[in-house]
């Protein structure tokens, strides 16, 4: 084990600065929006949270100024110190708009938001400011983009290591040869829907009464909370606030196509229209959702709560397709999941949770490409000990080209895939030993570490703050797909250990 | 870096995943009935 040296040190603290001074950057739209709204108390706060930032960041960049380039290691490093200073500078805001009951409640929302998950903490959301809000919102836009993304699209032209910051954010697709070229396709997709998507809620939130400049906000923040398939709106209804079918169907095309893989909406920018119908991830989706849609149907003819077809169909698609995607929108009061879906409706919803959406989207879970490789692995051996000896068997899967199974990317997946499960595992058995039902317990703690942000109820602030605290680590493992997290841990014991 | 090609297209890639979207409805619409039937 190799101790990192001082200018290893140095480099991960740089290119962290940099990152840092984005965070700065990206909360002047928040102080745009509350200076627009003359809510002056709350610019003040945003003038604190981006004097901060800029003040760490450009403080780390001078301090350590470095000409070396990354390395694999020095960029995974880079991504998990980034998101917890990130989180911290992000939660000054939070903490001093009053609406927060504690640091770590602060914490946990912003967490919560870059990691799109949606679970929140803060306090009377129904009356926070509209800049507030709009932090909260790009928070979660721009972690699901990835905040290492957007500080390639900007801060890093030419950066020959990037690749590096890149990969540890759990994005491994390559749109271009060049990442930086990557960076910025994924952010034209982005814009591109982000134009469409906030349009169409907006109008719809007009024609349902709301007045022009609310109906462009609540538009543009329901856009940003289904795309990034976080789950923020900005009131403690969620979209159950709007009673609107044409809403909830917006809601679902949005968050469906954001937690589509990058490269699938790159392919098909590029006019390739069979690939929506022959990749592994979409046919995956497809087929887990059909499977967790009956389960959740057969819960819920059980209890009876849905008589009308069209009710039924309106609630449970809305709720399923929000968990499978791990967006957390929702259209039913949390207890009602307890009360009156049932168990067997809250393992359908649970399973979907587990799985999540695509590889390099915005999504969480395990992901829809490692269940279909594992699929794909079970299908093999199944060849196999039907094939004579002497036969040859390959599985072959498509995913923008042609693939061959091979055995370094079952290995990938599996160990991923495992990882997850014992989060999950030890997410669920938290909540039992702090008293929760079995049930309960798991689905909030598969909700938190697969980045959905559905609640059953389960997370208030009265919460135990040491699970407040495990739902925040599980967040973050879980939206950098723990090689990150791994990697400082393993950058903290090299220090200490190393030769 | 955005491929002169690639620019005219993006309205109708949207368009291809709102259908996608409305087939998966489609399915799960025709799977709920389906259960229901064989739960009564």
């Amino acid at each position: 084990m190799i101790r990192p040296r001082r200018a290893d040190h140095a480099l991960v603290a740089a290119y962290t600065g940099r990152v840092i001074v984005g965070v700065g950057l990206l909360m002047c739209i928040p102080l745009v929006t509350a200076l627009l709204f003359a809510e002056w108390d709350v610019a003040v706060d945003f003038a604190v949270g981006i004097l901060a930032s800029s003040a760490i960041g450009l403080g780390l960049q001078t301090l350590f100024h470095t000409r070396h380039e990354l390395r694999r290691r020095h960029g995974l490093v880079v991504v998990s110190v980034a998101w917890l200073v990130a989180t911290a500078v992000g939660a000054i805001p939070f903490w001093l708009s009053g609406h927060m009951g504690s640091v770590i409640d602060a914490s946990f929302d912003v967490m919560s938001g870059l990691t799109t998950t949606g679970l929140y903490l803060i306090q009377d959301l129904d009356h926070v400011s509209n800049g507030l809000n709009m932090w909260r919102h790009v928070l979660t836009f721009a972690g699901g983009l990835g905040i290492v993304v957007i500080a390639l699209t900007f801060l890093f032209r030419g950066t020959v290591g990037a690749y590096q910051l890149y990969v540890g954010e759990g994005k491994d697709e390559r749109l271009f040869p060049n990442v930086v070229h990557t960076a910025r396709a994924i952010g034209s997709v982005s814009l591109t829907w982000l134009a469409v998507g906030t349009t169409v809620l907006a109008v719809i939130a007009f024609a349902l009464g709301q007045p022009p400049a609310r109906a462009v906000l609540h538009g543009l923040w329901l856009f940003m909370g289904g795309f990034s398939t976080g789950g923020f709106a900005p009131q403690s209804y969620n979209t159950f606030w709007y009673h609107s079918a044409a809403f909830e169907a917006a809601c679902v095309a949005i968050f469906v196509a954001g937690s589509l893989n990058f490269a699938l909406h790159w392919a098909l920018w590029r006019g390739e229209r069979a690939e929506i119908r022959r990749n592994i991830e979409v046919i995956s989706f497809a087929v887990t959702f059909s499977v967790f849609f009956a389960v959740v149907s057969a819960g819920l003819a059980q209890s009876g709560i849905y008589p009308d077809a069209a009710v039924f169909f309106r609630k449970a698609f809305y709720l399923l397709a929000s968990a499978h995607t791990t967006t957390g929108f929702g259209t039913i009061y949390s207890r009602t999941l307890v009360v009156q879906w049932g168990p067997v409706a809250m393992m359908g919803i649970i399973a979907a949770m587990v799985i999540g959406a695509s590889t390099c989207s915005t999504a969480g879970g395990i992901k829809g490409f490692r269940v279909g490789v594992i699929t794909k692995v079970f299908l093999e051996d199944i060849r196999r000990m039907v094939s004579p000896d002497s036969a040859i068997v390959t599985e072959r899967f498509h995913h923008i080209r042609d693939y061959v199974l091979q055995e370094e990317t079952v290995r990938s997946v599996l160990t991923i895939t495992i990882a997850y499960l014992t989060m999950y595992a030890l997410m669920t058995l938290i909540g039992v030993m702090n008293g929760y039902p079995m049930v309960e317990a798991a689905f909030e703690g598969v909700s938190a570490a697969s980045n959905t942000g559905l609640s059953c109820g389960v997370l208030t602030p009265a919460m135990p703050a040491s699970m407040r605290i495990a739902y925040t680590v599980a967040m973050w493992l879980g939206r950098v797909e723990f090689l990150s997290v791994f990697a400082l841990v393993g950058w903290g014991i090299a220090t200490v250990r190393g030769r | 870096m955005v491929e002169r090609a690639a620019i005219g297209r993006p309205i109708a890639a949207i368009g291809i995943e709102v259908a996608a979207v409305a087939a998966l409805a489609s399915v799960a619409f025709l799977v709920e009935l389906l259960v229901r039937w064989s739960l009564q």
